[in-house]
């Protein structure tokens, strides 16, 4: 996927007119909720609730989960099933002479860990 | 009025109107719910707890992008005879609806015709394209026949096949968002919307032009540009963990993969909003909102004069309208906050760079909306199919079928609707936060714009199970 960045550069912070808004529309779910009894709309205070958030560029625990996802890269199962051992000592040779030709004439490569020995 | 200005009155005038008038909620296709065990607001608490909880493990978890190739593997040749069939099967049942609703009993619940449009067509088809993948390609009446008629004017002309015209690539998916707003306000907004002569008449218009189009335009181009039912059928197919290629080949593929290389162009974004927008307003326009809003937007219209019919179906009109542009309404607020968070991209890019994120959310509009449509009036084929026309015939012996209507509890149907509604709207979060990951370097970027992500998905979710609550039949 690929985007071209844009020219102008992001927008403004958004505006504080919207996040009255959001904040307004929770207000009068809240209290339709306790001076009318009408619960059925406090449905709707979650989305606003985390838009109210959002809007105040409050990412909570934002950093937690950066930090969360380096972690887990860190300790990526796939490295776990690499086909040579994870020492990090051995190091696949280029092909020279003879193994060269071979490799070049063959069907199919020989396999990664001969080619190590 | 700027276009953000302009955004912000829609969501605003609508949550106003919303907020106004509370609803006393009687349900629909969920009249049992007083048997549900918690409040009913207390499920959008929990399913956007499930959404947060979603978005926690995805930021940690998922941490390459996994669906931006459809890494497919294949599984088997289907013959070209079998696909054959099925177009032949799709003609013949097209040909069926047409002549029972032009020469049946004019009473919609004794005519095949509308029953298969309203429920096996418009709802089962949807469900089968997200379980098997594009289906509607083989069973589409007027795509067989323009297929057909371009192979015979092929041989004609000595093998040549090329259409005659290209299609202009600035109208993109705009004929289909209009056919397929079309098709919804013919549903909801009509008043002669069952009468079986009037769907027949229309459906082979509708025949009629997507075959000329198709001849003009080239079938494959038409058929996913212009064609709404060939669009939209063909954009929930791509959520399918199966997908055939020209060859006849079947693939395995990893569930919603597909939607990552779906092509954006023009109108896509607002084909998408028309499919939530058009089942937004359907549970919309039984709610006890709009049952105080709509006689007032009536009199202003027949204020200027006119009769209460078409003013009635222009207020619904706007309705329709209106809740298609809330959709996109809400949608495009997200985009701008996912703008907010880096400097890289611009709003309009984003737009179409996340916009496939909104494909599983209408399929699960339309699951959890019309779940006990397809389960309950869905049985009705089985004695419509033996007497289509309704003159008393029974050619498969099933006339004397009825609805079971005890097949599923209310309970367990208003559990399934709130299950679609979250797994379409995870399915939606695992879509964004996968593209986040594969456009943004930056993972504090990738993560922060997710948040405004979330905000639309948790928005879209609460929003769709207050409709289901609050609608009343």
């Amino acid at each position: 996927m690929k985007l071209r960045p844009s020219p102008r550069g992001a927008l403004p912070a958004p505006r504080r007119w919207l996040r009255f808004a959001f904040f307004l529309s929770l207000v009068a779910i809240v209290a339709l909720a306790f001076a009318a009894g009408d619960v059925g709309m406090l449905g709707l205070a979650p989305a606003l609730l985390i838009a109210l958030l959002v809007s105040r560029r409050r990412y909570p625990g934002a950093r937690l989960l950066v930090a969360m996802r380096a972690r887990a890269l860190q300790r990526s199962p796939r490295r776990g099933l690499s086909p040579l051992p994870a020492t990090g000592r051995a190091v696949v040779p280029a092909p020279r002479g003879g193994m060269l030709l071979a490799r070049s004439l063959a069907h199919r490569p020989p396999p990664r860990l001969l080619l190590a020995r | 009025m700027t276009r953000r200005r302009l955004l912000l009155f829609l969501v605003g005038a609508l949550g106003a109107a919303a907020l106004a008038y509370p609803a006393t909620a009687a349900a629909h296709g969920i009249v049992g719910r007083a048997d549900l065990p918690i409040p009913v607001w207390l499920f959008s608490w929990a399913a956007a707890i499930v959404l947060v909880a979603s978005f926690v493990a995805l930021s940690a978890l998922w941490t390459t992008p996994q669906l931006q190739s459809e890494r497919l593997r294949p599984l088997f040749k289907l013959p070209d005879a079998v696909v054959g069939l099925v177009s032949a099967f799709g003609l013949a049942v097209f040909a069926l609806v047409v002549y029972s609703g032009l020469a049946g009993t004019q009473v919609w619940s004794a005519n095949f015709s509308v029953t298969f449009i309203y429920v096996v067509f418009w709802v089962g088809v949807p469900i089968a394209s997200v379980l098997f993948g594009n289906i509607f390609s083989a069973l589409s009446p007027w795509r067989t026949v323009a297929r057909s008629l371009r192979w015979g004017i092929a041989r004609l002309r000595g093998g040549r096949s090329e259409p005659p015209a290209r299609y202009p690539a600035w109208l993109g998916q705009w004929p289909a968002v209009a056919l397929l707003i079309g098709f919804a306000w013919l549903e909801l907004v009509y008043v002669e919307r069952d009468s079986p002569s009037t769907l027949g008449a229309l459906s082979l218009a509708y025949f009629v032009a997507m075959v000329a189009g198709m001849l003009v335009f080239g079938v494959d181009e038409w058929s996913s540009q212009a064609d709404g039912f060939g669009a939209y059928f063909g954009l929930l197919s791509k959520m399918a963990p199966f997908t055939r290629r020209q060859d006849g080949t079947v693939f395995l593929r990893r569930p919603l993969s597909g939607l990552a290389g779906m092509r954006v162009g023009p109108g896509t974004t607002a084909l998408i909003c028309a499919v939530i927008g058009t089942t937004t307003f359907d549970g919309f326009s039984n709610d006890a909102v709009w049952r105080e809003l709509e006689p007032h937007l009536q009199s202003v219209f027949s204020g200027i004069g006119l009769h209460p019919t078409p003013a009635t179906e222009l207020a619904y009109t706007v309705g329709l309208l209106a809740c298609v542009a809330f959709v996109y309404a809400i949608y495009e607020l997200g985009i701008n906050g996912v703008a907010h968070v880096s400097r890289r991209y611009g709003n309009a890019e984003l737009s179409r760079t996340f916009v496939h994120t909104l494909v599983p959310i209408g399929f699960a509009y339309v699951l959890a909306h019309y779940f006990s449509l397809l389960i309950w009036q869905g049985q009705a084929v089985s004695y419509l199919a033996s007497d289509p026309l309704g003159n008393g015939a029974n050619i498969f012996g099933t006339s004397s079928y009825r609805i079971d209507y005890t097949i599923i509890s209310f309970a367990a149907i208003w559990y399934v609707q709130v299950a679609a509604l979250v797994a379409g709207h995870v399915g939606g979060l695992t879509l964004a936060h996968d593209r986040a990951l594969a456009i943004y370097r930056n993972p504090t970027e990738a993560v922060r714009s997710q948040y405004w992500m979330l905000t639309v998905m948790v928005a879209f979710t609460c929003f769709g199970l207050w409709l289901l609550s609050a609608v009343g039949t």
